[in-house]
């Protein structure tokens, strides 16, 4: 633990303002997703989720989501940056409804456009080559619009992980309705999100500058965190917060994703940085 | 060995004027998100999830020293608010009784694992230590690494005491201990705690 995050303060006057002002420390980026997988389902048309840890079939279906991100995030930087969507602006999920349908969610999706030779999915991680064989074949053939997690290359896995990691999903087509429903997708694309962040990050291989991007990146998230917990909060205000909790988890996934897809082929974002 | 059966973990705690609370689970939470959340709307229990997570984690890593202990008591605090929404009917803070079944849980979990049998050793007419604490005792960090080297008992008695505003009576009760055990364990470890900090590299183990 570095000492530099603990800033020094006054001398406490007794031993109860010594502790009250210790911070708050922080929770698994994952705790939410694990307690939405073992919540008891409400909506009829979920599923019971097993109470616990996610099972085997969540991590694999997380992996391969894990694996795609490479691709998202070159696809993303090759397009506009990512931006959170405003409030007025109908939500697009990056994940496809949880009964396996492969039609991409929302009205505004702009076609996408095959992935880039380059990155290769389906090898960069042998042991979910099964899982994202469906996946990388046919190749998509419309363009992905400026979304890190290329949901559709990989749907029927996204799928699978969508519906073991939030158990109760519906995502909704007609995003332009109650505001109600957007603000429950905006919050299940959060969870589903940090928990492929969760599986993604690996502080055993992260370089300096992933290290610096990913810390500003969590600093920004506890920030919206803390704006979310004031009770007064209206309405419109908690959607643009939630939109902007979504955008900073799709950046950090994207970046925790290429990381772990860097390492794999034995490269890091220091050597890219010091090519150019 | 776990003598708080889980219907008690989760019985509201008696009324009562409370004093000025520094407790950071201190937090109003609005009505209309009580209610959505008794009626089992996932979408509100995730917001009251959101406001208390990080309290909770906190009070669960103090008491338990450990990271995955930690997790798990938020884990299995959130279920069992969850669970027992339905019956949380007003008249106390509802941050009182989360808070009231996270230290139940944190305790249940050292209590399993025996870790609530390491205290420091109890002595004739212990004296709190009223003095101001050390200068590092503003280093966080300093702070965070000398409570982790008290046992856990008496840092679980230091951290209620202190940081959430336990009375004696209160602590012995959720310990199955006596008000005197608690009386020396917070001055014990005051004292040990300020020995930590004064000098780290020197201070004796246990």
């Amino acid at each position: 633990m570095a000492d530099t995050n603990f800033p020094l303060r006054a001398t406490p006057s007794d031993w109860r303002d010594a502790f009250t002002a210790l911070p708050l420390e922080r929770a698994p980026a994952d705790a939410w997703a694990r307690l939405a997988a073992a919540l008891p389902a409400t909506a009829p048309a979920s599923k019971a989720a097993p109470r616990g840890r996610p099972t085997w079939r969540a991590l694999a279906a997380a992996a391969s989501i894990a694996a795609a991100v490479p691709l998202a995030w070159w696809l993303t930087t090759r397009d506009t940056a990512v931006e959170p969507r405003r409030a007025s602006q109908p939500l697009v999920s990056t994940m496809p409804p949880a009964t396996g349908s492969t039609r991409p969610v929302g009205a505004t999706r702009e076609p996408m456009h095959a992935a880039s030779p380059h990155i290769d999915v389906a090898t960069a991680r042998p042991e979910i080559a099964r899982a994202s064989d469906r996946a990388a074949s046919p190749r998509p053939t419309r363009r992905l619009r400026a979304s890190p997690v290329a949901a559709v290359a990989v749907a029927p896995a996204t799928a699978a992980a969508a519906s073991v990691l939030s158990p109760d999903v519906s995502v909704t087509t007609n995003l332009s309705s109650a505001e109600p429903s957007r603000l429950d997708a905006l919050r299940q694309e959060s969870a589903r999100l940090e928990a492929l962040v969760a599986y993604a990050r690996d502080d055993r291989m992260t370089s300096a500058t992933a290290a610096l991007m990913s810390a500003s990146l969590d600093d920004r998230i506890r920030l919206i965190d803390a704006a979310l917990m004031q009770p007064d909060l209206a309405d419109d205000a908690r959607s643009s917060l939630w939109n902007q909790r979504v955008g900073a988890l799709q950046e950090l996934a994207a970046l925790e994703g290429t990381q772990r897809w860097m390492a794999a082929h034995g490269t890091s974002m220091d050597a890219v940085a010091r090519v150019d | 060995m776990d003598l708080m059966p889980p219907e008690t973990a989760l019985a509201m705690p008696p009324a009562r004027p409370a004093p000025a609370v520094r407790s950071s689970f201190a937090l109003d939470v609005p009505d209309s998100v009580l209610s959505r959340a008794r009626g089992g709307e996932h979408a509100a229990f995730e917001q009251i999830y959101r406001w208390f997570e990080r309290p909770v984690y906190t009070l669960a890593l103090r008491l338990c020293g450990q990271p995955d202990d930690a997790a798990d008591v938020l884990q299995d605090t959130m279920l069992k608010v969850f669970g027992g929404m339905h019956s949380f009917r007003g008249g106390s803070p509802f941050w009182g009784w989360l808070r009231q079944v996270a230290v139940n849980e944190a305790l249940m979990r050292l209590r399993k694992r025996r870790q609530l049998d390491d205290e420091l050793p109890m002595g004739d007419h212990e004296f709190e230590d009223l003095t101001p604490p050390p200068a590092s005792a503003a280093d966080a960090a300093a702070l965070s690494r000398a409570l982790l080297k008290l046992p856990p008992s008496t840092r679980t008695v230091l951290w209620l005491y202190h940081a959430e505003g336990y009375t004696h009576e209160e602590i012995a009760d959720l310990m199955q201990r006596t008000p005197s055990f608690s009386k020396s364990q917070l001055a014990r470890g005051g004292r040990r705690l300020r020995a930590l900090l004064e000098t780290p590299e020197e201070a004796p183990r246990g």
